[in-house]
């Protein structure tokens, strides 16, 4: 039996990556003597954001191509484990792997403080599923504790309605969103939204329209992703530029993961090396109204 | 003494409202669905009129079923091809608003809106001396281009013909049958899309 332990005790954009580059190399290193059985370890993990939620659920779906079983061992700390099922991580994780362990209670129940809990994107309905429990479930929160009004709300649906048809519309795969809101300890308030993919990547999305893409290295595709007007379809492609617009007017961070190269966009653009790994991988990040900027 | 031509006035359709199985509305496809429907009822509807679009049933409309929306039917309005039929927006939520707005300036659309109160106002942004130029075409049904030149009289004639052809072009002025002056040329005569 394989096994692929996690021994950050923070999984986030930041610390994902390395979870990624040893899936990879489980799913994508020789085989000896047939596909064995793998347990995903998360005993020593503290704290996921809802970036490293779809991570995960990323990785368990890479590690089940190769592996014909796949267990999670899951996170000790009961807290982690009152959010891991509040977030509906068992549900959404059962077609890939199997929880070794205890989580405590029954799954979710009633209204959670989570803005949205792990959730299922695969056609134009689930996206619409999202919204309108954004609306109508969530608005309250936003309004109160962020302190958003209409047009907040309208553009916090939008980034999410963005991100989420992106992977309709382009990946060729189906994926999974996922929102939570923090209050940092000066009291700063935001909120993070996870989204992600196993789909063809930015590079691929963009080759079918422009030939040149396949050329292009991925850093190159995130960034003309970015871009108005680069998108597989003519005189389109301004999703990930509305997102990129919005987040700077909230004083926010956008994380793009793609092929071998990472984007992160706070004020100017950092570009970060990667793991190579499979689809399309985003952290959205807004601040609340009328707060200190985040350090 | 300059013949005053008989301007025939837009006539106003009966609203297309937008709407569809829900009231969420989100993606290129539904946005291009939404877009066949309007300008097929465009395409019916007479010439020489204005076609009340209505939002009133919308909850929230995304960026992108907005741009796929609004950038076609705009730009098939502008082209010419539906000759002089336009659109002019109403029963907006700030939220389908600030959506339709950003499509606007991003692609450098106007478009003619109705507000609350009944007033003709454009939604995305034009320059201040376009602006006036509208604004002063709603309020005297129509113009010439010496009508302009009393309110800017420090503009050439060239220039206040350049804004009425550009306004015209933006479809926003529909330019109607050619007066005569005593002079003997010719004169367009505006009248404002609202």
């Amino acid at each position: 039996m394989k096994t692929l332990r996690v021994g950050f005790p923070n999984l986030t954009a930041v610390t994902m990556d390395p979870v990624f580059a040893e899936a990879a190399a489980l799913v994508e290193g020789p085989v000896n003597g047939g596909a064995e059985e793998l347990r995903l370890i998360l005993e020593d993990v503290k704290f996921i954001d809802p970036y490293g939620l779809v991570g995960l659920w990323c990785v368990l779906r890479y590690l089940k191509r190769r592996h014909p079983a796949v267990a999670v061992i899951p996170p000790t700390d009961p807290e982690l484990q009152g959010y891991l099922r509040r977030m509906n991580f068992p549900a959404l994780s059962s077609t890939a792997a199997v929880l070794d362990g205890n989580i405590g209670g029954r799954g979710p129940s009633g209204p959670s403080g989570v803005l949205l809990e792990l959730s299922p994107i695969e056609q134009q309905a689930d996206v619409e599923k999202v919204i309108r429990n954004m609306l109508d479930r969530v608005r309250r929160i936003l309004e109160g504790e962020l302190g958003y009004g209409e047009r907040d709300v309208t553009a916090f649906c939008t980034v999410l309605a963005e991100a989420c048809t992106n992977i309709c519309d382009h990946s060729a795969d189906r994926g999974v969103v996922a929102a939570q809101r923090y209050t940092q300890r000066g009291g700063t308030r935001y909120v993070v939204v996870g989204v992600a993919d196993l789909g063809i990547g930015i590079r691929q999305s963009l080759a079918t329209r422009y030939r040149q893409a396949e050329r292009w290295s991925h850093i190159q595709a995130i960034i003309n992703a970015l871009q108005k007007e680069y998108s597989r379809h003519p005189e389109r492609g301004l999703g990930l530029f509305m997102v990129s617009k919005i987040v700077g007017a909230y004083r926010g961070s956008l994380h793009i993961r793609s092929g071998d190269a990472r984007l992160y966009l706070r004020h100017r653009a950092q570009r970060l090396t990667a793991a190579p790994f499979p689809g399309t991988q985003l952290a959205i990040s807004l601040s609340a109204r009328g707060t200190q900027e985040r350090s | 003494m300059m013949k005053i031509p008989h301007i025939t006035g837009l006539k106003r359709q009966k609203p297309h409202a937008v709407a569809g199985r829900t009231d969420l509305f989100n993606g290129r496809r539904e946005g291009h669905e939404l877009a066949d429907r309007l300008l097929e009822r465009l395409a019916a509807s007479e010439p020489d009129s204005i076609l009340p679009v209505e939002f009133g049933k919308v909850r929230f409309m995304d960026f992108s079923c907005a741009d796929e929306l609004m950038t076609r039917v705009l730009r098939r309005i502008r082209s010419g091809e539906l000759g002089t039929r336009f659109i002019l927006l109403q029963d907006m939520s700030p939220s389908v608003e600030e959506n339709l707005a950003a499509v606007f300036a991003i692609r450098d659309l106007v478009c003619p809106k109705l507000t609350k109160r009944g007033k003709s106002e454009l939604l995305g942004k034009i320059g201040p001396e376009l602006a006036e130029t509208y604004q002063l075409a709603v309020r005297k049904g129509t113009i010439t281009a010496r009508d302009v030149m009393a309110i800017a009289p420090d503009v050439g004639i060239s220039a206040i013909s350049n804004r009425l052809a550009k306004l015209h072009t933006m479809g926003l002025l529909v330019r109607s049958k050619e007066g005569v002056r005593a002079s003997g040329g010719r004169q367009f005569v505006y009248q404002a899309v609202c």
